[in-house]
C-alpha cells in the first residue's frame, strides 16, 4: 500500500501527522489522523488534593484553560456535594462566554481566515496572519479585538487572562464589582457590531466554498451536546443529547455524571488519542461530533434574539442535521453572537453583583464528575478520592478526542477528492490540514503541545520506497 | 504613547522555562509593564504597538547554561516560531503592531540559557543564579533607551 504522510498538521493547537494510505491503484482506502505524543495528566493528577485539581488541569492548555477550570470545579463541587451559591453559577457561566469568545476568535479569525481569504490554492508563504493582514486587515484587526475583548472577560473575573484561579470547588473566587461589570459592558456593542459583520461577510462568502462544504467531512454521524432543560443552548449545566444524521433525538435527559453509560473509549494503535464513541451503536459505527457544529445541531434554540434568527438560517442550509464539518465555521460564528449576546444578558441579572459566590463544605463523596461545554465541545472531568480528598484517579474526556473518528473519516473524503496518488500538491495539502482545522482540534487538551517541526509530505510506495516528498517550514 | 513593556515568556511548569517570568516578576512600575505569557498571540500587538520600548525575556535550550544574551529586534512577519502561526515571534509581533497600528517600539529579546525543561517548578542552579544578571539587563536596556525617547 502507498503512503502519504503529512507531518505536523500547522495551525491547529498542538502536532499531529496525517497518514493517508493509497491503494495499487493509487486511490484513497482510508486515512488516519496520528497523535503521536503523550503527555499524561491524568495520571500525574493522583495523589494531588482534588481543591488542587483546577489549578492543576487548567495548565493542559492556554487557549481554553476556563473550560478545564469549570469542569474540574464541577467535579469539585459533586466531591464536596453542594449546590453552589446562583450568583456563582452565572459568574461560571460568564466566564465559559468569554473563553468561548476569544477561543472562537482564534480559531476563525487566525486559523482558519488565511485559507478562507486567501483560498486554498494560494502561496503557502502568504497563507497566514500576515497573508491575511495584507489582503484584509479589517479581519486580522477584527480577530485581535474579539480575542482581547473576550480575555478582558476572563481578567476582570479572574484577575488575569490566562490561567486565572477563579473556579474553585463550591464556586468562585470572587464576586463580581460594578467597576468589572461596567468594563464588560463597554466592550459589548463593539464585540457585537464585529461578529455580525463577520458573519454578513462569511456567509456571502459561501458561494465560494461550494467544493469544501462538500467534502470537508461531509458525512452522516451522530451528535452529541449539552442542552438547556427547555432544549436551548447551554454551556455549562445542562443535560446530554444525542441526535441522529436526520436530526431525530436519539438519547436525551442524559446527566452528564453517567456519560459513561453512554460513551465508550476505543484505543488504536496510531494514535495517543483515544476514539470515543456511542455504546448503544458499538465501535466504530458510533462515531459522533461535538462542539459548535454539534451544539447547534442539537438544541432546539438559543435563547437570544439574534442568535436564534441566525439559528433559523443556519437550519435551512440541511434538511435534517448540518453534516458538514466546513459549518463548524459558521457555527462558531453564530456561538461568538450568542455569546456576546448572552453576557450581556446574563451582567443585568440582579444577582449578579452578590457577594454570594461560594458554598463552604467538606468532602461528602468519594467520586464526582464535572463537566462542561468547552469550545471545542463537551468536556468531562471525572475523579475518585481517597480519604482526605487525595486523587486516587481521574479520567479527562476532552473534545478533540470524541471527534477523533469524524476527524479521521473527513481526512479520507477530502483525499478521495484532491490526492490522485501521484504527486503531491500544495492545495492538496492544505486542504486536508483546512478540513481537520474546521474541527479547531486541541491536541495540547487531549495529548500535549510540545514539537516545533516542520511541515513534512511523504509519498511512499508499497514497499515503502519514497516516490515524493515536500517539505515546508 | 506609553512607557515601557516587559513581556516575559515561558511556562513556570516547566523549570527553566520559567526563567522569564521568574526574572522580570517585581520590575512594574511607574511607566513600566509587565506582561507573564505562554506564548505570544496576535492580540499582544496592540500593547506593544502603544509602548516605547519593549523587551521579550525568554529562555533557550542551549549551553553554557545561565548565559545571558541580548538581541535588537526588526519587525519581521517572516520570523516565525515555526509552523504554528497562532503563537508569533517577537518579530512577528513588532511586524504586527507596525501593519495594525502603525507603531514601531524599540525593541530587544533577552534571552537566558536553561538546561532542564521538565516538569518541575524549579529552575536550574546556572539559571537561578543568572536572574540578577538577567534582570540588570533588561533594566539597563530600558535606562539606555529612556533618553532617546525624551
Amino acid at each position: 500500500m502507498n503512503r502519504i504522510v503529512i507531518e505536523p498538521v500547522t495551525r491547529i493547537e498542538g502536532h499531529a501527522k496525517i497518514t493517508i494510505l493509497l491503494g495499487q491503484g493509487g486511490e484513497v482506502e482510508d486515512a488516519h489522523f496520528h497523535v503521536t505524543e503523550f503527555r499524561g495528566f491524568e495520571k500525574f493528577c493522583e495523589g494531588r488534593s482534588f481543591r488542587e485539581m483546577p489549578v492543576i488541569t487548567s495548565r493542559i492548555c492556554g487557549i481554553c484553560p476556563v473550560s478545564h477550570l469549570i469542569a474540574s470545579g464541577k467535579a469539585g463541587d459533586a466531591l464536596l456535594s453542594v449546590d453552589i451559591p446562583e450568583p456563582a453559577k452565572k459568574l461560571r457561566r460568564v466566564l465559559n462566554l468569554g473563553q468561548l469568545l476569544q477561543s472562537h476568535a482564534l480559531s476563525f479569525f487566525h486559523l482558519s481566515a488565511p485559507d478562507l481569504v486567501l483560498g486554498m490554492e494560494s502561496e503557502p508563504e502568504k497563507r497566514n496572519l500576515f497573508g491575511l493582514l495584507a489582503a484584509q486587515p479589517e479581519i486580522a484587526r477584527d480577530g485581535i479585538r474579539l480575542r482581547k475583548i473576550g480575555q478582558e472577560v476572563i481578567e476582570v473575573l479572574g484577575g488575569k487572562r490566562i490561567h486565572a484561579p477563579y473556579v474553585t470547588p463550591g464556586g468562585v473566587a470572587a464576586p463580581l464589582t460594578e467597576a468589572g461589570r461596567t468594563r464588560i459592558r463597554a466592550s459589548l456593542p463593539e464585540a457585537l457590531f464585529i461578529v455580525a459583520r463577520t458573519l454578513g461577510w462569511f456567509k456571502r462568502s459561501l458561494e465560494e466554498h461550494h467544493d469544501e462544504e462538500r467534502v470537508f467531512g461531509n458525512f452522516p454521524t451522530l451528535f452529541m451536546a449539552m442542552v438547556g432543560d427547555d432544549g436551548a443552548l447551554e454551556h455549562y449545566d445542562g443535560k446530554l443529547r444525542f441526535i441522529s444524521a436526520t436530526g431525530d433525538i436519539v438519547a436525551d435527559g442524559i446527566d452528564p455524571a453517567h456519560y459513561a453509560d453512554y460513551i465508550g473509549e476505543a484505543v488504536e494503535p496510531y494514535s495517543y488519542l483515544k476514539f470515543p464513541y456511542y455504546k448503544p451503536h458499538g465501535y466504530p459505527n458510533g462515531a459522533y461530533r461535538v462542539g459548535p457544529l454539534a451544539r447547534l445541531n442539537c438544541c432546539s434554540h438559543t435563547g437570544t434574539p439574534r442568535a436564534d434568527d441566525e439559528l433559523a438560517e443556519f437550519r435551512q442550509l440541511a434538511r435534517g442535521a448540518v453534516l458538514s464539518s466546513f459549518h463548524y465555521h459558521t457555527a462558531r460564528l453564530i456561538e461568538m453572537l450568542y455569546a456576546v449576546e448572552k453576557i450581556g444578558e446574563l451582567l443585568e441579572d440582579p444577582d449578579i453583583l452578590s457577594d454570594d459566590v461560594q458554598a463552604s463544605a467538606r468532602r461528602n463523596r468519594f467520586e464526582g464528575v464535572g463537566a462542561c461545554e468547552a469550545p471545542r465541545g463537551t468536556l468531562f472531568h471525572h475523579y475518585k478520592v481517597k480519604p482526605g480528598g487525595v486523587m486516587a484517579w481521574a479520567n479527562l474526556l476532552i473534545a478533540t478526542g470524541q471527534n477523533n473518528l469524524a476527524m479521521n473519516k473527513a481526512v479520507a473524503q477530502i483525499a478521495r477528492r484532491y490526492v490522485d496518488g501521484k504527486k503531491i500538491q500544495e492545495g492538496m495539502l492544505n486542504r486536508v490540514e483546512a478540513g481537520i482545522r474546521a474541527f479547531d482540534p486541541c491536541l495540547s487538551c487531549s495529548t500535549h503541545a510540545a514539537g516545533r517541526m516542520p511541515l513534512v509530505v511523504e509519498l511512499r510506495g508499497p514497499s515503502g520506497e519514497l516516490f515524493d516528498r515536500v517539505e515546508r517550514l | 504613547m506609553g512607557g515601557a513593556l516587559i513581556v516575559a515568556m515561558g511556562n513556570p511548569l516547566r523549570s527553566d522555562d520559567g526563567a522569564g517570568p521568574a526574572a522580570v516578576t517585581g520590575l512594574e512600575g511607574p511607566g513600566r509593564s509587565v506582561r507573564l505569557v505562554p506564548e505570544l498571540m496576535p492580540e499582544l500587538a496592540e500593547e506593544v504597538a502603544h509602548a516605547k520600548t519593549v523587551v521579550f525575556v525568554d529562555a533557550r535550550e542551549a549551553s553554557p547554561g545561565g548565559a545571558v544574551q541580548v538581541l535588537a529586534l526588526e519587525p519581521s512577519p517572516h520570523a516565525r516560531m515555526g509552523t504554528f502561526s497562532h503563537a508569533l515571534s517577537p518579530e512577528g509581533v513588532l511586524a504586527l503592531a507596525a501593519s495594525l497600528y502603525g507603531h514601531r517600539p524599540k525593541a530587544f529579546l533577552v534571552t537566558v540559557n536553561g538546561s532542564d525543561f521538565e516538569l518541575g517548578e524549579h529552575l536550574s542552579p546556572e539559571v537561578e543564579r543568572a536572574l540578577p544578571s538577567l534582570r540588570a539587563r533588561i533594566l539597563k536596556l530600558l535606562c539606555d533607551s529612556a533618553p532617546a525617547d525624551r
